[in-house]
């Protein structure tokens, strides 16, 4: 297990402040965030290039704070993954072993299997100038797990490669943690890949880990506004939480015109009484437009409206939604199916009901 | 005139500048007496002295300035600013300055101890060795900071992360890496020190068969009005410059950078 403890970082005007993470094998943690948020430092640290300011590493419970890199048992695949251009595929991927002078035993056959598992055998003997650029992803792989070890830091090693090449070493990627059992920390600015790739998924937004949990938690119920903005969630209300009863919230959201109901699980981890102000918000995939012929269910939060725009995005469609008496626009994602059977067009009036247990809210 | 022909026309003249020069030594061309110079004891014992103080003072050049430009391509450590302005020192001090702060250094307390319980510089072989490596040292550091600085750092990261001690990083990745640039940066040191000639015979002075190099030769010949004798030594050094400098562009353009 590789435990990050209250980690604090300077490097110029930029601060990254008391980060606590751990991984465990196998499993994969992702570092997600934009450009610029401080995931390089981060990983820069953990690897043991940066001197942290403050706090602890710990791996497998040994403390490696202050270890160099090549005494902590981390491999390390950067952005470029960085092949080194004058050995061949073979020299690289044995680089780690023939530093340590293994020339022969059970961590170089081990060495042998990978090979043959990540099906590069072919390519061995070639200048790693002269290979694909998934090649090199493979290469760059067996060269970090060859030398044995089981944590790994992949700092956006697939940003460069086209949809269905990164798609494919995402599945390897998962293959090899499973049956490797390495402990991967990944740093991505990709959604998608963060949550296929992640396990746990921690939001780090200027330096600030802002939200870390499991993937599902992190996905369905952002902790913050920046966290929410960042996952690109432009359906956010301003609310007063009216009553509070076993299981729900009822909240007043005079944005939206209307009292909803939010189910506690969603809610946010501190104390909410009647009049505290909290911000509300929901994907927009869990907005859900109800076919004119169904019966409305008793409980939901419905609203009477009317569609002001439709948008054709490939696999889906977005709607924008005008709720009755308000000038604020909820914006729904629906799949491309169901909007054929919805057959509903601009200007058309509908009905919109926001589930209970999408809506997550968070104090403002 | 257009900016290309223009522009073209300048380069042209940069050509006839030196090839002129160069053209020029033929007139002073005499066939048998050029045999005779190229062969005497005494241009035979300069190129000799030359390629051999040359050669020392590179080495020992390249093997104090790999170690200080990898210091300041990576590190940052106090006085690393101040570090590397010096580097020009020897380009901005007139070479004979450089030679006589030698000898200043020599007429020390410190300098005449050294002296004595080491080797004898002034007016010997040492003398000329040192001359040369004073004058190189700074340019040859700025050759291999500038080679260091074109290798990513990333590589040896990759390295130190899969095992590698510092050293074995540098010397298995960072040091291939920069291989042609280190290659270049020694060549022309080797061409500095080889045409290296106010700090020399400041230092070493003029004495034939023993301190006198192929540019001190030269200047001594010149100053007996022995222009023929001058025009063969030139014409030496002209064909080992441009050995040098094609040798230079073959080793660091054949192969495309990594």
């Amino acid at each position: 297990m590789l435990e990050i403890k209250n980690l604090v970082v300077r490097a110029g005007n930029f601060t990254l402040d008391g980060v606590n993470l751990s991984v465990e094998a196998p499993g994969c943690h992702v570092l997600l965030g934009p450009t610029g948020s401080g995931k390089t430092v981060f990983l820069e640290t953990i690897m043991g290039l940066k001197r942290p300011h403050q706090g602890e590493i710990r791996l497998e419970g040994k403390d490696i704070t202050g270890l160099p890199p090549e005494r902590r048992g981390i491999s390390y695949l950067p952005q470029d993954l960085a092949l080194f251009p004058h050995l061949t595929v073979r020299e690289n991927i044995l680089y780690g072993l023939t530093v340590r002078k293994i020339k022969q035993g059970a961590a170089y056959w081990f060495a042998y299997e990978l090979v043959e598992t990540l099906g590069i055998k072919h390519i061995l003997d070639r200048s790693t100038r002269h290979i694909s650029g998934g090649e090199k992803q493979r290469v760059a792989l067996a060269r970090a797990i060859a030398p044995g070890c089981k944590f790994l830091i992949l700092d956006e090693p697939l940003s460069a490669l086209h949809e269905g090449l990164k798609k494919e070493l995402w599945f390897l990627i998962k293959d090899l943690k499973k049956k490797y059992g390495l402990a991967i920390f990944m740093v991505t600015h990709d959604t998608e890949e963060a949550f296929f790739l992640g396990d746990r998924i921690s939001v780090i937004i200027d330096g600030l880990v802002h939200q870390t949990g499991e993937k599902e938690e992190v996905y369905g119920c952002p902790e913050t506004i920046e966290v929410a903005r960042f996952f690109g969630i432009g359906n956010l209300f301003e609310a007063e939480v009216m009553e509070e009863t076993e299981e729900n919230i009822i909240a007043m959201c005079k944005e939206l015109n209307s009292k909803l109901t939010l189910s506690k699980a969603a809610g946010p981890s501190c104390p909410l009484r009647p009049g505290s102000l909290i911000t509300i918000g929901i994907r927009p995939e869990n907005a859900l437009i109800l076919r004119p012929d169904l019966k409305r269910p008793e409980q939901s939060n419905l609203l009477a409206g009317e569609i002001t725009d439709v948008f054709q995005k490939g696999p889906s469609s977005i709607v924008l939604f005008s709720a009755e008496r308000t000038n604020r626009i909820i914006e729904i994602e629906i799949p491309g199916y169901a909007f054929s059977k919805l057959n509903i067009a601009q200007g058309d009036s509908v009905d919109v009901t926001l589930k209970s247990e999408n809506i997550f809210c968070m104090p403002r | 005139m257009n900016l290309k022909r223009l522009s073209i026309a300048f380069a042209f003249l940069t050509l006839f500048l030196y090839g002129g020069l160069i053209g020029s030594l033929f007139y002073f061309y005499r066939g048998p007496l050029f045999l005779e110079a190229l062969f005497s004891d005494r241009t035979l014992f300069s190129i000799r002295l030359s390629l051999a103080t040359a050669t020392i003072a590179t080495i020992i050049s390249v093997a104090v300035a790999v170690p200080s430009a990898y210091a300041l391509s990576r590190f940052d450590f106090p006085g690393k600013r101040f570090i590397d302005t010096l580097l020009e020192f020897p380009m901005i001090v007139s070479p004979a300055a450089l030679g006589a702060m030698i000898l200043i250094f020599f007429s020390t307390p410190l300098g005449e101890v050294l002296q004595e319980r080491t080797v004898q510089f002034v007016f010997a072989f040492a003398g000329i060795v040192l001359a040369q490596f004073v004058t190189t040292a700074g340019v040859a550091t700025r050759l291999l900071k500038a080679a260091l600085d074109e290798t990513p750092r990333r590589y040896e990261e990759v390295a130190r992360s899969l095992g590698a001690s510092p050293f074995q990083a540098f010397f298995t990745i960072t040091l291939p890496l920069a291989k042609r640039g280190i290659i270049a940066s020694v060549i022309l040191t080797w061409a500095k020190a080889l045409g290296e000639f106010g700090a020399t015979i400041t230092v070493a002075g003029s004495m034939a068969m023993k301190t006198e190099t192929l540019p001190i030769a030269i200047f001594m010949r010149l100053s007996g009005a022995d222009i023929e004798g001058s025009a063969v030594l030139i014409l030496i050094l002209v064909s080992i410059g441009f050995a040098i400098l094609y040798g230079t562009r073959f080793l660091t353009e054949k192969t495309p950078h990594a």
